[in-house]
């Protein structure tokens, strides 16, 4: 098994929502079905997110950042943002 | 997708049904109970002792065949406990009714049950396996995973966002003009398209009266051998056709996925239509009970059922297609919107406003001689769920 880095692989979002029943420590969560250029899909949470400025086939790339923490502990993975 | 169906083979006698709403004094026992005593009550033909079999639908309300024979204080008889997501009632049926058409016994209850406020939670409680947040499809809350229909539809077929959101609207204002004219409903009063476009945002675009309401509820329907049927009342329900598709669940991972449309409800519309003998649904169907968890999801389901053309739900929706005086009466007694959404119970209440409409007995939302219903029960999300149908008839041919 190789190492494959996954940061900075862009795509384009499919489709997406703000959920504003769900916590994010960086409220209010905005979360987009994202295509990527290489095939493949996952669905994200969006960093940096504006809503206004998202829409279907915005581009975005993915970063590295905390989704959450519990009991001192961090849990980071990945999210997009905006390219 | 292949299926015999059991056409005419078997029929609904008599049914029971309790209003949904927060009955903070009851427990799903309770509701369990009244439902039961409601089909006993409405059908003197039939007693407790008549009852060969059970099948028990809930989500979470209890768990295994005790959780029924508990409350009806049954002595040994066979309870068998289903769950299939938001489409458990409709297994609890599919099943019921297998077993008489299987011969195995001659009368079997179905009931669906679930109390959801009590649970200290305001939606629907989920009993996951604990995880760290990581997997595609269960990060998004239900409100969200639907409100991502809204914008890949509109991108899809071109359509103008303010245009969505007034068919999104209207489903939600028909919804709740039917379910003001029904007694056993959640929420009983008209809402205004102004109150519901001006409601506090849920997740997307969708506000709260995009979304069906948290309710407790309960509903039972006793089915027999349709040559049987008459023993017990002159107007038995047929069932025509059955069907569930559960879906490969990888929506959430799968580019070809576009979030239109639901697979699961394509196959399992049309395995019920072959059943049925159905070529021409938005012709046959005289009115149609769907799964309106969220407005975009009911727009969505009227292209999936074969009602609508794609990409032309929206535009039928407007036209009033689907009012209680429309072509084909969608959701005629209210719906999830309306009802709320106790998980067990909700597709046995879809089917008791079928019962109700064949024999005359709908009051204010009475349609005119219908004669073949259907019913939809969506269990999950779009991308990954399971998808119920029925089709049920006034008349054995």
């Amino acid at each position: 098994m190789a190492p494959e880095p996954l940061a900075g692989i862009e795509g384009s979002v499919a489709t997406f929502t703000v959920d504003r029943l769900a916590f994010s420590p960086a409220p209010p969560i905005v979360d987009a079905v994202v295509d990527f250029d290489d095939g493949g899909r996952y669905t994200f949470e969006v960093a940096d997110a504006d809503p206004s400025a998202l829409d279907v086939g915005t581009r975005v790339e993915t970063v590295f950042r905390r989704l959450n923490s519990a009991d001192g502990v961090h849990n980071y993975f990945w999210k997009v943002r905006v390219v | 997708m292949s299926s015999r169906g059991i056409r005419n083979k078997v029929a609904v006698v008599a049914m029971g049904c309790t209003s949904f709403g927060e009955h903070w004094g009851r427990g799903a026992e309770d509701l369990i109970v009244e439902a039961t005593e409601e089909l006993y009550a409405s059908n003197p033909r039939i007693s407790r002792e008549d009852i060969d079999a059970y099948w028990l639908a809930t989500l979470g309300s209890g768990q295994s065949g005790l959780t029924l024979s508990k409350p009806l204080a049954l002595d040994y008889k066979p309870v068998t406990r289903v769950e299939n997501y938001c489409a458990s009632g409709s297994e609890a049926f599919r099943s019921a009714c297998y077993a008489v058409a299987s011969g195995a016994y001659d009368r079997v209850m179905a009931v669906g049950v679930e109390k959801l406020k009590d649970s200290g939670y305001s939606g629907l409680l989920r009993g996951d396996p604990p995880s760290d947040g990581t997997a595609a499809e269960l990060s998004l809350t239900a409100p969200a995973a639907f409100s991502l229909l809204d914008p890949a539809y509109c991108a899809r077929y071109g359509v103008d966002g303010a245009e969505f959101r007034k068919a999104m609207t209207h489903v939600a204002w028909k919804n709740h003009y039917n379910g003001a004219r029904n007694p056993k409903a959640q929420f009983r009063s008209e809402v205004s398209k102004e109150k519901i476009e001006s409601a506090p945002l849920v997740a997307g675009r969708l506000g709260v009266f995009d979304c069906s309401g948290v309710s407790d509820g309960a509903a039972c329907a006793l089915i027999v051998r349709a040559e049987d049927a008459h023993r017990y009342t002159d107007t038995p329900m047929y069932v025509k056709g059955l069907s569930l598709a559960a879906g490969p669940a990888r929506g959430a991972t799968d580019p070809d996925f576009d979030y239109t449309t639901f697979p699961e409800v394509v196959h399992s519309s049309r395995d019920a239509y072959a059943q049925a003998g159905i070529s021409d649904p938005r012709g046959q169907i005289s009115f149609a009970e769907v799964h309106d968890c969220f407005t975009p999801t009911e727009l969505v389901l009227m292209e999936d059922l074969g009602f609508s053309e794609r990409g032309q739900a929206w535009k039928d929706v407007l036209a009033g297609d689907y009012d209680l005086g429309g072509r084909l009466p969608v959701n005629p007694d209210g719906g999830l919107k309306s009802f709320g959404h106790p998980v067990g119970a909700s597709g046995l209440r879809m089917l008791y406003e079928a019962w109700l409409q064949f024999r005359g007995e709908a009051g204010d939302r009475q349609l005119e001689d219908p004669r073949l219903a259907l019913t939809h029960n969506l269990g999950g999300r779009p991308g990954s769920c399971v998808s119920f149908v029925s089709v049920v008839g006034r008349d054995r041919e």
